[in-house]
């Protein structure tokens, strides 16, 4: 009983971290557009504060300059937590959590479709804007968050014309993702997001990861069903699909920790 | 169990380091130049995210809204004014 108490407590801590993240990142007081944050959050928002990584890194590689910076930030995060923003501060996560609540016939994809987002990172991040900088097949210009956030109010604003190609093109995405998230957890996150993928790495050896008591494991899978992105939280611990929601130490077995 | 501890923190320590080394780095060291002056990493990120600085044909970096000394117009070119994000 005590556990449930604590693990209602804690998803709706997450669900205010996330909530204020989004308040935070998107408040149009602040102009600091010259620093990312470790999010998926459209700097082209009308509305954004800081950078997206990822807008960063396409725009630098078709530059040709090596992101520093951006790099260093990412670094920093991801040895401090892993895929820790993901689960707690993206606002896309938000979203995705929202969807999959509600209530319709839930659905899961092979895990083996997690190297998806690897393949999109290299290809649309890196090596399409570095060798073809004018071809508009980066992964900004398919960004779901992007379209949301950007696309989407800049068409409303009149700023650009809703009636082309790329635009339709990138709807049909966003609209794609959000059937996507609303059947399979956290869809998203786990198949498709090039952040979530660099962050990824991290997550075996960042300084706070999970771990478990393993010798009071009953093998009750409480926890494997408590995960948003349906990995075994003990057996498959900090694994690189894991955003560190920490549903799972509902279960009293695991925890965030330093060791 | 114990040493992989150790070399995880030593490597978490001196990953931590580095990344923070590549920030200061960046702030302090790192200048490119655009049309002939020295501008800092964060001033390309700002830029880069309004598409006002590219790569030219030569190579350099440039912008191609503003004339070679930075202060106005280029011929038939609007002027240099407010970034504006870019409707992707």
């Amino acid at each position: 009983m005590g556990s449930i108490i604590t693990a209602t407590r804690k998803s709706r801590a997450r669900v205010i971290t996330q909530i204020s993240a989004l308040a935070f990142l998107n408040v149009h007081l602040l102009q600091l557009r010259s620093v990312c944050f470790p999010v998926l959050n459209c700097h082209s928002c009308p509305l954004a504060v800081f950078a997206c990584p990822i807008g960063v890194l396409v725009n630098f590689a078709s530059l040709r300059v090596f992101p520093f910076t951006t790099v260093g930030i990412l670094g920093l995060v991801g040895i401090l937590g892993g895929r820790l923003v993901c689960g707690w501060v993206c606002p896309f996560g938000l979203l995705q959590d929202g969807l999959h609540k509600i209530p319709t016939k839930k659905t899961s994809l092979s895990p083996k479709l997690a190297y998806t987002k690897y393949v999109l990172l290299i290809g649309l991040v890196f090596l399409v804007p570095f060798f073809w900088p004018r071809l508009p097949l980066t992964f900004c210009h398919l960004c779901p968050a992007g379209t949301l956030e950007s696309a989407i109010p800049w068409a409303i604003m009149g700023v650009s014309s809703p009636w082309r190609f790329s635009f339709l093109l990138r709807v049909a995405i966003l609209l794609a993702l959000v059937i996507l998230a609303i059947a399979v957890s956290r869809s998203f996150c786990r198949f498709v997001c090039p952040l979530g993928a660099i962050l990824s790495l991290f997550n075996g050896f960042s300084l706070f990861r999970m771990r478990s008591t393993k010798h009071d494991c009953t093998d009750c899978d409480v926890c494997a069903r408590e995960c948003p992105v349906e990995i075994h939280p003990v057996h498959q611990i900090n694994s690189a699909e894991c955003v560190r929601c920490l549903d799972c130490t509902s279960t009293g077995h695991l925890a965030l920790g330093i060791r | 169990m114990k040493n992989r501890g150790r070399f995880r923190l030593l490597f978490v320590v001196l990953g931590g380091l580095l990344c923070a080394g590549l920030v200061a780095f960046s702030a302090l060291g790192v200048r490119y130049s655009v049309q002939g002056a020295e501008k800092s990493e964060l001033f390309i990120i700002e830029r880069s995210l309004t598409h006002s600085i590219e790569r030219g044909p030569d190579g350099r970096l440039t912008m191609p809204s503003v004339s070679r000394d930075g202060s106005g117009t280029v011929e038939g070119k609007p002027g240099k004014q407010q970034p504006k994000p870019c409707p992707t």
